[in-house]
């Protein structure tokens, strides 16, 4: 199912693409004529996007090493984006979508060390996917307060109701696809009945998806165009390199790139959150059970 | 993709809280100095502090104050 783009809605309407990215002090265009091409500066260079994955993917990898080394490289990276700030614009048009990467980029790290230094250790596994994703709920709370208002994060994008309703079906061939190459955690599996474990899972993701599909996916794109959506889809890959298995990095990447072109499509990050919630039911609770 | 804990997060928690506080905790709270520093000095920047500025330093430093206040809980629990 495909829905026409939603990107002049995402694209904060009057001003998209790069010409709406100016550097302040620059200028759109004298009374002369149009911006010559040397006057265009985007606000956020896409190098820097694809620097920013390489530092996060190390940082991960350090994990398999060094998990307080890792810790270290995840405060390092979110200070470095603080220490960026003034190289970058100053308080732009909030119709913008490249003033909010930013706060995007910051809170990545700062969720990846949450998730080593929270107070979790004589948690249940369960629960301890449910407070990890309470303290990612706070980073992605005030990172969306900066966020412009037609990212619409909750509230269905420019095509209703119906699109975002009928896009958790998505959810369906992705669970065949993520259950052989990245089956559930052992360390969950059998800990709580069918509905706590549901419930529990269902509260876990949603603050994720909303972080990387609702937010990094149109900051990232207001940055660097169609290529936003995959380089979005790799930081979250990035992000289960810790995992040491390439295939589920090769599954998060998929899984990354479908909700992320759906999310960019549909103009509203509702539907991918029951589309992930429903893939993540459905590879823990109904897809073992038929799976040969 | 299904959530779970990275093994070598499992590991290290897995250690002691005593061990754990000692290394990503210190992390955790010298970023949070640093973002709450970050946050006073540019608070009285003249003219006008930068608000994306000032929301930057609180998407870090609000949940590593959460967490923060989550361990020192923890650590209070474990002495009484």
């Amino acid at each position: 199912m495909t829905w026409p783009s939603a990107g002049p809605a995402l694209a904060g309407g009057r001003r998209g693409g790069l010409t709406g990215r100016l550097r302040r002090g620059g200028t759109v265009g004298s009374p002369d004529g149009p911006a010559r091409p040397d006057e265009l500066a985007p606000a956020f260079p896409p190098s820097l996007l694809v620097g920013y994955l390489c530092a996060l993917a190390l940082s991960e990898w350090l994990l398999t090493v060094s998990v307080p080394a890792a810790a270290a490289c995840f405060g390092l990276l979110a200070s470095t984006v603080c220490l960026a700030l003034p190289l970058l614009p100053g308080d732009r048009d909030p119709d913008d979508r490249g003033a909010a990467l930013p706060l995007v980029l910051a809170a990545v790290p700062v969720v990846r060390l949450i998730t080593v230094a929270a107070p979790t250790a004589d948690l249940a596994p369960l629960a301890r996917l449910v407070v990890l994703a309470a303290f990612t709920l706070v980073a992605v709370c005030v990172a969306a307060r900066g966020s412009p208002p037609q990212w619409r994060l909750l509230r269905p994008g420019p095509h209703g109701w119906a699109a975002q309703a009928t896009l958790p079906l998505v959810a369906a061939p992705l669970a065949l696809l993520v259950y052989p190459l990245a089956p559930p955690a052992a360390q969950l599996r059998d800990t709580a009945p069918a509905l706590v474990l549901g419930v529990g899972l269902a509260l876990a993701v949603v603050p994720e998806e909303l972080l990387f599909r609702g937010l990094l996916v149109p900051a990232a794109t207001g940055v660097a165009g169609p290529a936003g959506v995959p380089l979005a889809a790799a930081a979250y890959a990035a992000t289960f390199i810790g995992y040491g298995s390439a295939r589920m990095v090769l599954a998060a990447l998929v899984v990354g790139w479908v909700l992320g072109w759906y999310r960019q499509r549909t103009g509203s990050a509702l539907g991918v959150v029951g589309a992930r919630v429903l893939l993540v039911l459905l590879v823990y609770l109904v897809v073992p059970a038929f799976w040969p | 993709m299904t959530p779970s804990v990275p093994p070598p997060v499992l590991d290290f928690l897995g250690r002691g809280d005593a061990q754990v506080s000692k290394s990503a905790g210190v992390v955790v709270l010298l970023l949070l100095l640093a973002a709450l520093t970050g946050r006073v000095l540019l608070q009285s920047a003249r003219p006008f502090p930068r608000r994306d500025g000032l929301r930057l330093l609180d998407v870090v430093a609000l949940p590593l104050l959460l967490v923060f206040l989550a361990i020192v809980l923890e650590r209070f629990r474990d002495l009484a």
